[in-house]
């Protein structure tokens, strides 16, 4: 993964074609984790006012548009464009940090599904699935490890 | 009527004070750069203090990132959980 250019109005990555697949691999699991994986708050907390309902709707209901952003992603044919060794990835500026929370819901979505390991070197990997989730953990990683310092380097 | 004039007093008091904490919790999957870019999209702050706060995540567990108004403070642990960071909002009670 490259950055190909970058302005005020849209982000143009270069994938090769495995990479390409991989993403759009990690994409269609969207969205991994549950929305009860973490409470809003934690212990007794009397004479607490925190809507707890509210907040969990508020998520569910990013998760939503997010499904939806991504859905309008794939139909778009200029977000991907055939180059030279791979294709040539287009996000618009605004869209990089919603980018960003879909791939971070699939790698703590998958390491959930592996039970919560300690250490992420006790990722489970004695199943077919359970490489799934270790892989699927992983890749999503890579890309947004190569997001951030992409975009860092400028 | 006394009575009522406190707690009159004290709801006041409570709805415009800030009072709730944003706690963000360690956890062994969330980049460290990631938690650090998280913040500083969140929160608006520069590197190092994002840093801070991610360190401190890091090596003591949690981090205390604000204390706001309960409105405040579901609307920043809202913007966390987005990222998938593991964030809490508690009464402070001190």
């Amino acid at each position: 993964m490259k950055l190909v250019r970058r302005n005020d109005e849209e982000v143009v990555f270069h994938l090769t074609r495995s990479e390409k697949k991989a993403l759009l691999f990690i994409l269609e699991r969207y969205p991994v984790l549950p929305l009860d994986f973490q409470p809003p708050s934690r212990g007794d907390n009397p004479g607490s006012k925190i809507d707890q309902t509210l907040l969990r709707e508020m998520l569910a209901e990013q998760k939503r548009q997010n499904q939806e952003f991504l859905r309008k992603l794939f139909e778009q044919k200029d977000r991907f464009q055939p180059v030279h060794n791979g294709w040539h990835f287009k996000l618009l500026a605004g869209e990089v940090e919603w980018f960003l929370q879909v791939l971070n819901d699939v790698r703590v979505g998958e390491w959930h599904k592996a039970g919560c390991p300690d250490e992420l070197s006790k990722m489970p990997v004695n199943s077919s699935e359970a490489r799934g989730h270790a892989w699927a953990m992983e890749i999503s990683g890579f890309f947004i490890c190569s997001i951030l310092e992409l975009l860092n380097e400028i | 009527m006394p009575t009522t004039e406190k707690e009159t007093e004290t709801n006041t008091k409570d709805a415009l004070e800030p009072g709730y904490l944003v706690i963000c919790w360690n956890d062994p999957v969330n980049y460290m750069d990631y938690v650090t870019h998280v913040f500083q999209v969140v929160f608006g702050w520069n590197r190092q203090k994002a840093e801070k706060h991610m360190l401190e995540v890091h090596r003591n567990g949690k981090s205390v990132l604000t204390r706001e108004s309960l409105e405040k403070a579901e609307h920043y642990v809202h913007q966390l959980q987005s990222y998938s960071l593991h964030a809490t909002l508690e009464r402070d009670s001190s």
